[in-house]
């Protein structure tokens, strides 16, 4: 008798009663299948972006990694399995976070989280359409310590297909108009990231990153003059999109923003750090950040926090792959 | 578990976690190259042959 039938379930549909979880892999490699299974369905997770940092003069506030992509769906069974790696942190100066790495099983695969603002906000690992797995965007960052309007860095695009939105395009845009009106990464297959903040009279939050089901980075606080404000708060999501990192001004401190909580995790905080915490991700709560630094993605996508003062970012949290007949 | 630099024509592809380098390369059917999570290696960096070498990006100015 075949350990399994495809579909399993009526519409091809995944009925969990129909089929058991038989191999975690957290490490890629071979996978054994019995030979009278020719179809599973798995569910693949690609690795987390990692934060961006800023240099040691204090304003440079940068975006959070936004978390890893999610698939799910029947595919033919296949011998080995490609898990992707958290994008790795990173601690130069105004240094973009690392997109997180593809995660593979059959023919199903899962994009990686976009690497938090250095400048913009990187766009998540682009597989073709059909097969992608919609990861978050990276937040926008804020770039110069005498920020401008055009210094206000847009979040990275949400993935899926059609893409999601970006965080709004400001470098064109008047600061109020900034400060106000635009609103952070919107909700998507992955959420956008966030965008970095300016506002030359008041306090200045980084927009959060958008929710999805691979929540986008949120975006870096702003600094001008005597003025800041807190990072933007990682994305919700299945996995949560990591926070951007602040700074302080006119004997003010803000914190960084939170990570993003996930369905069975929750995100880092960040109270009274300026560095971003970690997204959750599908295997692990992400971590806070400890003072300028940021915190890491936990495992299974999480995205990682943005950094301030040339601190190191936080790193994406690995991959996962589950496989079910 | 360690984490590898996946090279096509020089350049990282993909970054991935394996227990080995021949495993990695067993289940991408490319070159793998182990770099340290603290090294700052992502995706688009370049590979000279010997080392991993972060790309020079050129900021767009700001309209």
């Amino acid at each position: 008798m075949a350990l399994s039938v495809f579909p399993a379930a009526a519409g091809g549909g995944f009925d969990p009663s129909k089929v058991t979880l038989r191999h975690t892999v957290t490490s890629s490699g071979s996978v054994t299948i019995p030979a009278d299974v020719t179809w599973v369905y798995a569910v693949v997770i690609s690795g987390g972006g990692s934060g961006g940092t800023g240099n040691g003069s204090g304003g440079n506030c940068h975006g959070g990694g936004g978390g890893g992509g999610i698939v799910w769906g029947w595919t033919p069974k296949a011998s080995t399995v490609t898990v992707g790696a958290g994008g790795a942190s990173v601690s130069s100066s105004n240094i973009s976070g690392n997109n997180g790495g593809n995660s593979s099983y059959g023919i199903i695969r899962s994009g990686g989280g976009g690497g938090g603002g250095g400048q913009n906000g990187g766009n998540p690992q682009d597989y073709p359409k059909s097969s992608t797995g919609p990861g978050g965007g990276g937040g926008g960052a804020v770039a110069t310590t005498s920020s401008t309007a055009a210094d206000v860095k847009q979040g990275g695009w949400g993935a899926g297909s059609p893409h999601g939105p970006a965080g709004v395009p400001s470098s064109n845009a008047s600061a109020a108009l900034i400060a106000s009106n635009l609103m952070g990464g919107m909700v998507g297959a992955g959420g956008a990231g966030g965008n970095g903040a300016y506002q030359s009279s008041q306090q200045q939050d980084g927009k959060p990153g958008g929710n999805g089901l691979s929540g986008g980075g949120g975006g870096g606080g702003g600094v001008v003059s005597t003025y800041a404000g807190i990072g933007g708060k990682g994305g919700d999501g299945i996995i949560g999109g990591g926070g951007g990192s602040s700074s302080s001004a006119g004997g003010t401190s803000y914190p960084g923003g939170n990570g993003g909580n996930g369905s069975f995790f929750n995100g880092g905080t960040s109270s009274s750090v300026y560095g971003g915490s970690g997204g959750a991700g599908y295997l692990a709560d992400g971590t806070s950040a400890s003072g300028n630094a940021g915190g890491n993605g936990g495992n299974g996508g999480g995205g990682g926090g943005g950094a301030s003062s040339n601190s190191a970012s936080g790193a994406g949290g690995n991959g996962v792959v589950y496989i079910y007949y | 578990m360690k984490t590898y630099a996946v090279i096509q024509n020089n350049k990282v592809v993909n970054v991935i976690v394996a227990d080995s380098k021949e495993i990695a390369e067993e289940v991408t059917n490319l070159t793998c190259i182990e770099y340290t999570p603290d090294s700052g290696v992502g995706i688009d960096w370049i590979y000279d042959g010997t080392n991993l070498v972060r790309p020079v990006i050129e900021e767009t100015p700001d309209e």
